[in-house]
């Protein structure tokens, strides 16, 4: 099972406290969102992540699957 | 509003005067039964504290949905306000309402149902006690789901069952199960739930068929009214579209607008804090709980800081694990101004999980450092108080794996890994512990190998000790006694599993040496280790053939009792009195045993001893029916928790059985059978001889008979003495069999009863065969007499190719013993004087018991025997082992003779 790059973006800039806790991830600050970008193993590792965004109270508002660069 | 996400009210808790009017109407049954570990904090349904905000539209939301359908669910977001939703309607319903706080440890059928149970019976529910030992038991199986289902459904008013957090249940056995009581307990089961994502529960067709209400994040969300009156509490005013402003940032959310409020009514200016918060990018929560902290003083903050890392808070704590002399002020302040410090009773606070979590972020973004001495304090403290789950908790999240396992040794606590009974396992606290590592110390390699063991892994446990061995020398000197205690407790175990009895005895000895080594302070402190030392030494002892010595040592450890190893143990007591032929009390001691409260899983060691036990008892009493199903039973818990010296036990009473049926080809098998499979230790090897002998004198095999007897040393045992006579016996040879029987005889009162009465059979055979029918009526009346207290029959009916025509011909002798005799192929003996049985005077021979003559009552009550068992509350073979002692105390052969006889002697 190969590991897959997800981006999830929830609303809300995370301040420094609440970046800490995604220092697993890369974190891009947007306009009046946050995103996460992470490698993760497999579907587990994914519904793990979104269940740490959810418990800060934090709302989901776009995930998706990022294409890998097709191998020549 | 919130709450945290569980409020754990303590007992003394305000209830709303409606759920205290329900308390004095219905009669109370004991929340718990004896022994079940449930924690009452989790099944109380939370008071509503003073700083809650009534919310009238969101109880009528939740009493609709219970009123109209069986499933009610809530969900939202943490801090959403779920929690203090439902405390708010129970506070107001009329009905029954059971509670139970789910946490992670829930998730399996053996700690859900039980906590139903607890939950639905400090409501009021009657639920009889046959239901919950069963759900102990075999909590997965249909027949108990179909039972609480039937038992619920026959509610009116029907019963409301809140689980509050239901994410938390993941396992599909529990929530299918949940959903099987739902679907069938009809309308007198109610379940409101509240979770934070949608339940695994087939809510699909619920919502199909109009049974479900679902209140959403949306209908949770605070109004303006509702968050004015909020506000209102903290003391602050703002204007109405300044209110409104507030709930469209936060969207109602009722975590958001209390941290809000807490800001505010710090804020100098109200109104510029709200148009800030509305123009702020930053994620809600992160900003609010900053600006909380922001607010307080640098004091506080850093208690705020050092304290996020415990479960619970209490004033100690606190102090301790900051260390501030004032922090204990500070927490008791901060309790009272805001919802996110939360007393729950006791002196014990919690911090919503939210405030935790991120007050846990920010001391791992500011201080790294601290983290872990942190967490090494809390972890002195509990140990310091005797709370070890906790402190080994803490422990592990300092990452400091040497000192939570030398916290386990330091507390002789080794036992609990070995054989959990406490519903949270100390042994999952170490899952975590890395596999590969060399330690430095012998303490980690003993948590090791002690989890090995416990997980059924005997290499890696045996290669852990060997590794502790080489550092225990090295260790400092004041360890020694404890961690060397602690490795011996481990091999006795690992020995015993495996049936290396040498290793055991050896064990057992080192394991006595050190702990005269260890200071009674501590071992008095700790009683399971001195428990489990003596029911090794007891073990031991058993398998090693010296009965008397090991129902001694067992018998000890049960008066020591401790928490820990209460029912361990149990069934090899039962197993050694009935080995030793006392039947009575083996099976009392089985069946306590096997009825015992506790939270261990079924088919452990010790119960299918004690099922060994009770079979062995009934074999030797001639039950062969329940015999059978006791070492069925027996083979079932075997299969799952194999102990090969219980094993051999029961692979000889299977035989025995055999040999009373008639089948002695089959005896001799099973015997073959069970030496190929392992090398048993001499005094079992013994045994197998001496039953293989008497299976060889069944089939008519002289020479096989003498040869096993002789095997099993007739020169220094009696047993195989007198096995060898009966086979000479046997086959005719009468010389011999006196010349083997004499020194027997000689020993005369010094031998156990049981071999003196083999020994007067063989006599009596030798008598009747030689002529000498006086001298033979009298061994035979002496076996007859050695076997009444016990009611022995199995030696007769072993022997009733010659036994029945004696018996013909000596009528009083059969009449005399009468009830030992009449159950057996000798009823047609046994002569029926007329008129006899009507005057003869009943003797007893023994006095009934309190609780026999109340099933007797019952029984004379026209109540069948499962009617019985449930007006009494205690399970139907109970009743029915109630009942054979009934009938064997007063010669009575069935129930109306019973109650005729007790009326006779004026018992009921």
């Amino acid at each position: 099972m190969r590991s897959q790059i997800y981006e999830i973006t929830f609303t809300g800039q995370a301040g420094t406290t609440l970046r800490a806790e995604f220092d697993d991830c890369q974190v891009t600050i947007g306009p009046g969102t946050t995103t996460l970008r992470a490698e993760l193993p497999d579907q587990a590792a994914l519904a793990g992540l979104v269940q740490r965004i959810t418990g800060l109270g934090l709302e989901i508002v776009h995930l998706n699957l990022v294409a890998p660069p097709s191998v020549p | 509003m919130t709450s945290p996400d569980r409020p754990k009210s303590d007992q003394t808790a305000r209830r709303h005067p409606a759920a205290a009017h329900q308390g004095t109407t219905r009669a109370r049954q004991p929340a718990a039964a004896a022994g079940d570990l449930i924690l009452a904090s989790k099944i109380t349904v939370p008071a509503v504290p003073d700083w809650a905000v009534q919310r009238p539209q969101v109880t009528r939301l939740i009493s609709q949905g219970t009123r109209w359908c069986p499933l009610t669910v809530l969900t939202g977001s943490p801090g959403a306000g779920k929690t203090m939703a439902l405390a708010l309607w129970a506070a107001g319903e009329t009905g029954p309402v059971a509670w139970i706080a789910l946490d992670e440890y829930d998730n399996r059928p053996e700690v859900f149902w039980p906590y139903v149970m607890a939950a639905l019976r400090q409501c009021g529910v009657a639920v009889p006690r046959a239901l919950s030992a069963a759900a102990r038991g075999q909590a997965s199986e249909h027949v108990f789901l179909l039972h609480l289902a039937a038992a619920l459904a026959a509610q009116d008013p029907p019963v409301a069952l809140v689980l509050d957090d239901l994410h938390l249940l993941t396992e599909p056995g529990v929530l299918e199960g949940l959903d099987f009581v739902l679907r069938n307990a009809g309308p007198g089961l109610r379940l409101a739930v509240s979770s934070r994502l949608d339940p695994l529960l087939p809510l699909h067709r619920y919502r199909v068929a109009g049974q479900l209400t679902e209140i959403r994040a949306s209908d949770l969300a605070f109004s303006t009214d509702e968050a004015g009156m909020l506000l209102a509490q903290h003391g602050c005013t703002l204007t109405a579209d300044l209110v409104e402003t507030l709930i469209q940032r936060t969207e109602g959310w009722a975590a958001g607008l209390r941290l809000a409020a807490m800001s505010l009514a710090f804020h100098s200016d109200p109104g510029q804090f709200v148009k800030e918060l509305a123009a702020e990018d930053s994620a809600l929560t992160g900003y609010l709980v900053e600006e909380v902290l922001a607010a307080q003083p640098p004091q506080v903050r850093d208690v705020l800081l050092c304290t996020s890392i415990l479960d619970e808070v209490s004033a100690e704590t606190a102090v301790e694990v900051a260390g501030d002399e004032q922090a204990a002020g500070i927490l008791i302040a901060l309790a009272r101004a805001n919802a996110f410090v939360q007393s729950i009773g006791s002196g014990r606070y919690r911090y919503h999980t939210l405030f935790g979590e991120v007050l846990r972020l920010k001391l791992r973004c500011e201080h790294p450092d601290r983290i872990a001495a942190l967490h090494r304090r809390a972890a002195r403290y509990y140990q310091r108080n005797g709370l070890l789950t906790e402190a080994v908790r803490h422990a592990v999240r300092a990452d400091d794996w040497p000192l939570a396992a030398e916290m386990v040794i330091d507390d002789l606590a080794i036992g609990q890994i070995l054989e959990p009974e406490d519903g949270r396992l100390l042994a999952t606290e170490f899952a975590g512990m890395p596999p590969g590592r060399a330690w430095t110390q012998a303490a980690p390699y003993l948590v090791s190998a002690a989890v090995a063991l416990s997980a059924d892994r005997p290499g890696p446990c045996a290669a852990a000790l060997d590794a502790a061995a080489g550092l225990l020398e090295r260790g400092p000197a004041d360890r020694q006694a404890t961690s060397g205690l602690a490795a011996a407790v481990i091999r006795l175990a690992a020995c015993l599993r495996a049936g290396d009895l040498a290793g055991a005895a050896a064990a057992a000895d080192r394991a006595e040496q050190l702990a005269g080594q260890v200071p009674g302070a501590t071992l008095g402190r700790h009683p399971d280790i001195t428990a489990r030392v003596l029911g090794g030494r007891g073990a031991v002892e058993l398998w090693s053939g010296h009965l008397d010595q090991a129902a001694r040592v067992l018998a000890a450890r049960a008066c020591r009792g401790g928490r820990g190893g209460r029912s361990a143990y149990a069934g090899y007591l039962a197993l050694a009195e009935a080995m030793r032929g006392r039947l009575g009390r083996a099976t009392e001691l089985a069946e306590e045993a096997l009825e015992a409260d506790g939270v261990q899983p079924p088919g452990r060691e010790e119960d299918s001893a004690a099922l060994v036990a009770l079979a062995w008892a009934h074999l030797h009493r001639n039950e062969l029916r329940e015999a059978r199903g006791c070492l069925k039973q027996a083979d079932a818990a075997l299969a799952v928790s194999p102990d090969k010296l219980t094993g051999t036990v029961a692979c000889l009473a299977a035989a025995v059985a055999a040999l009373a049926e008639g089948r002695a080809a089959a005896a001799a098998q099973i015997i073959t059978r069970t030496r190929s499979a392992w090398p048993a230790p001499p005094w079992l090897s013994q045994q197998l001889s001496l039953v293989q002998s008497r299976a060889f004198a069944a089939a008519g095999d002289v020479q096989g008979a003498v040869a096993a007897a002789e095997k099993a040393g007739s020169d220094t045992s009696l047993e195989a003495a007198v096995t060898l006579a009966h086979a000479w016996a046997v086959g005719g040879d009468g010389e011999r069999a006196q010349r083997a029987l004499a020194p027997v005889l000689a020993v005369g009162r010094e031998a156990p009863d049981r071999v003196r009465l083999h020994a007067w059979l063989v006599d009596a055979r030798l008598r009747y065969a030689s002529g000498d029918p006086a001298r033979g009526r009298r061994s035979l009346a002496s076996a007859l007499r050695l076997a009444e207290s016990e009611q022995l029959r199995l030696p007769f009916v072993l022997g009733r190719s010659w036994i029945g025509p004696i018996l013909q011909r000596e009528p009083e002798l059969a009449s005399t013993h009468r009830c030992l005799l009449a159950p057996t192929p000798y009823h047609e003996a046994i002569p029926v004087l007329a008129g006899a049985s009507d005057q003869s005077p009943v003797v007893m021979i023994e006095p009934l018991s309190e609780r026999e003559r109340e099933v007797l009552r019952h029984v004379s009550g026209m109540l069948n025997t499962a009617e019985v068992a449930s007006e009494l509350y205690i399970s139907v073979n109970t009743v029915k082992t109630h009942l054979r002692n009934i009938y064997r105390k007063l010669a009575a052969d069935h129930r109306g003779e019973a109650v005729r006889r007790a009326r006779q002697l004026e018992l009921i």
